[in-house]
């Protein structure tokens, strides 16, 4: 009998949703990994600088974000991200996903 | 206060002391190792690289980097061994593989005799196309004897024709059919059916 592993599902618990609140931010916007970051961590979730850049790089190579290279004076250049259409198409889907999502825990848990 | 070093970091120019420096470089060259364990590992390393020049570059800037300002940098941007371990690049992956068409009837442009439609039957019931084409000879034939008053043969080929699409088809199949030379009365013929509908030879040789 195996023993449950508390952090192994708080992590995919947070694992499906952290893409999806990455793209909500990029969807607004042009964003620069550490703003992400920041936003992120501003409203409550926090997510290490480590955990984020690889998984903008997946995310890029699986043709969701685009980015362009900013040039800057008082640092080295920076990799802002944008939303490509396919990214757009599977944000929505995540989006309807989430609602249904909280909606229904919401019902469940709440009596 | 320890010696403070001059030093080319990405291309940008920083005075750091030499304990924090040391510091530095052993958490840079942990990250090298865990984010080169991937092939998509060398643009995250790269990225990280640059992050990590433009907080020395901020921190900088404001005086001597010293060993806090590099135990700022390794909080903000996290131990090896804190970083979710489920992003892994299969994660990401796993979205992207596209959903399983629906196995479709289509003429088989990459393989055909005439206009490729026993070979794209035969690719959907993954069987040899030898064994359609024969299928529609025999009708075919059915018809040339019959003098036309039962051409099923040819017009249901012709009915195909009209109303599959073509498409590359790659070779699928799991039954051949072949005479079998090594079991043979005349030319082998029946041992070769009976291989192909898993049969018994001699009932095969009784049917014909």
């Amino acid at each position: 009998m195996t023993a449950i592993n508390t952090d192994n599902i708080q992590s995919q618990m947070k694992k499906g949703v952290l893409e999806f609140c990455i793209l909500s931010i990029i969807q607004r916007g042009e964003a620069y990994p550490s703003d992400i970051a920041v936003e992120l961590k501003e409203s409550g979730m926090q997510v290490l600088e480590g955990t984020l850049y690889p998984l903008l790089t997946r995310l890029k190579n699986a043709g969701y974000l685009e980015y362009r290279w900013v040039e800057s004076t008082t640092g080295p250049p920076r990799k802002y991200f944008t939303m490509s259409k396919t990214g757009k198409q599977f944000y929505l889907s995540l989006e309807s996903t989430w609602k249904e999502m909280a909606s229904a825990v919401h019902k469940i848990t709440k009596h | 206060m320890d010696k403070i070093l001059q030093i080319n970091y990405q291309n940008r120019t920083l005075q750091i002391e030499e304990s924090a420096y040391q510091a530095f470089q052993t958490y840079e060259s942990e990250l090298k190792t865990f984010f080169l364990k991937e092939e998509e590992g060398a643009e995250t390393f790269a990225d990280l690289q640059n992050r990590m020049a433009e907080i020395l570059e901020q921190k900088n800037a404001l005086s001597t980097i010293v060993m806090k300002d590099i135990d700022e940098l390794i909080a903000t941007i996290g131990r090896p061994a804190d970083f979710d371990e489920n992003y892994t690049a299969e994660t990401t992956q796993e979205k992207k593989a596209p959903v399983e068409e629906k196995r479709k009837l289509f003429r088989n442009k990459k393989d055909k005799v005439i206009a490729g439609v026993c070979s794209g039957i035969a690719n959907y019931f993954a069987i040899d196309p030898i064994a359609v084409r024969l299928i529609f000879a025999l009708f075919s034939i059915c018809t040339i004897i019959t003098l036309f008053e039962f051409p099923i043969g040819i017009v249901a080929y012709i009915l195909f024709w009209i109303f599959l699409k073509p498409k590359q088809l790659e070779i699928n199949v799991t039954q051949k059919l072949f005479r079998n030379p090594k079991d043979k009365v005349l030319g082998g013929v029946c041992s070769g059916l009976a291989h192909f509908f898993n049969t018994e030879t001699w009932l095969v040789r009784l049917v014909v």
